[in-house]
């Protein structure tokens, strides 16, 4: 279904792949950057761009807390189906409802597609099975900060890099541990899934990337289906293999394997950094002087990595924040400045641990909140305790305005962070 | 839906009782009911997602099953339990657990093993 009659903001000019960060995106620093905090928050709602896909699309930007829950929890007005390459051209208006999403692409799935595939999937993350895998975690954990240690003792005055040695390599570990993904194929999966999520690259650029992730997986499910492992893709295969055909096991695999590493060494970097810029409340951490478990949800808060998750698209005629919203129109929520909103107290700008630990959209909300939540509190929990314990006088290497930030990302994060100690 | 602008309480059926929307719900005045009364918990298991998330917030109420999907370790608590329970609510992405208010505690209000499906 086309209207050309109207589209969704036709004061917006179509944007240009590869043309500006779109506002959503835009950080300064850890925070929001200034022309997206001081937006009114309407009506009218602001507009951004969407990025999935071909081309840049006009869409809403929703920035208010409330407002943010009301769409997120909304899986029957609003629909997270993608719009993708074969689509309708620019300046047309999204099919409703949009076409089917790529097999096992579950951000992109609506219910009741959604809930049965993530059914298969919520088992394998509760809080009970994460208690499991403590163990196994603290010793990745304690491997990488002693490798930390030696790179320090073998290059006395140098910086390390604390992506490298500590942030990137425990999440990406314990992740193809879980799935069954051997680590000696993390160059290529971390290249690749860099790739995917880097929106300076081309359209065309992350596709290839996500087709060679799906070629890469679809060699690991082949494996599985003959001689299914005690892993979790081994798991989908004995118990779901019926129900599941391969293209959705692959699909779902590579987004386990992105979502599982990504985002937790980007809140592992970008913690560490936040942390080192506050050296109060890192010692209060350090010291157990605040429950880790309140820190680590406070992080969470303040850093908000994802800038919006995936696109909604209405679908029909509904109000959001006071503003008319077509079917067919496209909608982005911010969640950085969701959960900076009032709700959060007269300083939300503030790092505070010690803040009463509040419902923040960090992990997002409704039936997409993350499924790998409860593996990336467990990782956090364990992980920044012992790195500030391990070196207790921890420090920036580079001045913390220098530092490396990732830009036109998915996930807001850091190419390099030195430290020293 | 109405026409009017679409904030607090105007969303998915189930995502907290009418008002109670701001995550600073644990402010002055947030626990009306005095001493003696207890909250009741209620968990749509149809509705759950598993996010764990009510786990993390109150494990001493708030269990899965192997599924992931939830399970209530009682029925009902205490009305001073009652902010840190409606931040569960809160926190809880899919509009699964409920909190109604009971009346004063009776004998039959005694917290013990629940009905997972408690509806």
């Amino acid at each position: 279904m086309t209207q050309n009659a109207s589209t969704p903001v036709e004061h917006v000019p179509p944007a240009e792949a590869g043309s500006e960060v779109p506002l959503h995106m835009r950080r300064a620093g850890i925070d929001p950057a200034p022309e997206l905090r001081d937006l009114p928050a309407g009506p009218p709602l602001p507009h951004t761009e969407l990025t999935m896909g071909l081309f840049r699309r006009p869409a809403w930007l929703v920035t208010r807390y409330d407002d943010v829950r009301a769409v997120l929890g909304d899986a029957t007005r609003f629909s997270n189906r993608m719009l993708g390459p074969d689509r309708p051209p620019a300046g047309s208006r999204p099919q409703v409802p949009p076409p089917a999403p790529p097999p096992g692409m579950l951000l992109a799935y609506d219910p009741p597609d959604h809930t049965r595939l993530r059914r298969l999937l919520t088992g394998q993350f509760t809080v009970r099975r994460m208690e499991q895998l403590r163990p196994r975690i603290t010793a990745i954990i304690d491997e990488h900060l002693d490798g930390m240690q030696r790179l320090g003792e073998q290059h006395p005055g140098e910086p390390v890099d604390l992506m490298q040695a500590f942030a990137l390599p425990i999440p990406s570990l314990v992740i193809c541990e879980l799935l069954g993904v051997p680590y000696a194929d993390r160059a290529e999966f971390q290249q690749r899934s860099n790739d995917q999520l880097d929106f300076s690259l081309s359209y065309e650029q992350r596709a290839e990337a996500s087709a060679q992730s799906h070629a890469y997986m679809a060699g690991l499910v082949q494996a599985q289906r003959q001689h299914p492992g005690d892993d979790l893709l081994g798991m989908l295969v004995r118990e779901h293999g019926d129900e599941l055909d391969d293209a959705e096991l692959i699909g779902v695999a590579a987004l386990l394997l992105l979502a599982g590493h990504e985002t937790t060494a980007s809140m592992l970097g970008l913690g560490a950094l936040a942390l080192l810029e506050h050296p109060d409340q890192l010692a209060a951490l350090r010291d157990g002087r605040v429950p880790v478990e309140d820190a680590v949800e406070e992080l969470m808060r303040y850093l908000t990595i994802v800038h919006s998750g995936v696109g909604r698209t209405a679908l029909t005629d509904l109000m959001i924040g006071g503003q008319e919203i077509k079917a067919g129109d496209e909608v982005v929520c911010s969640l950085p400045l969701a959960n900076r909103d009032a709700p959060f107290g007269s300083d939300p700008d503030r790092l505070d641990l010690f803040r009463e630990p509040a419902p923040h959209l960090g992990f997002g909300h409704g039936v997409h909140h993350c499924l790998g939540a409860p593996l990336a509190r467990m990782e956090m929990r364990l992980a920044f305790p012992a790195l500030l314990r391990r070196f207790p006088t921890l420090r920036l290497a580079v001045p913390a305005d220098q530092a490396d930030y990732r830009t036109a990302f998915f996930v807001h994060g850091l190419h390099h962070l030195p430290v020293a100690w | 839906m109405s026409g009017g602008p679409a904030v607090a309480g105007d969303r998915d059926p189930g995502d907290g009782p009418p008002g109670d929307t701001a995550p600073g719900a644990a402010a002055p005045g947030d626990s009306p009911s005095g001493m003696g009364t207890r909250a009741r918990v209620e968990a749509d298991r149809e509705v759950c997602i598993g996010s764990g998330n009510c786990v993390a917030s109150l494990p001493e109420v708030f269990d899965q099953d192997e599924d992931g999907l939830v399970v209530l370790r009682v029925t009902s608590v205490d009305a001073d339990r009652e902010a840190q329970l409606r931040r569960a609510v809160l926190r809880c992405p899919s509009g699964a657990i409920r909190l109604q208010p009971m009346a004063p505690a009776g004998p039959a209000a005694q917290a013990g093993p629940a009905d997972p499906r408690a509806r």
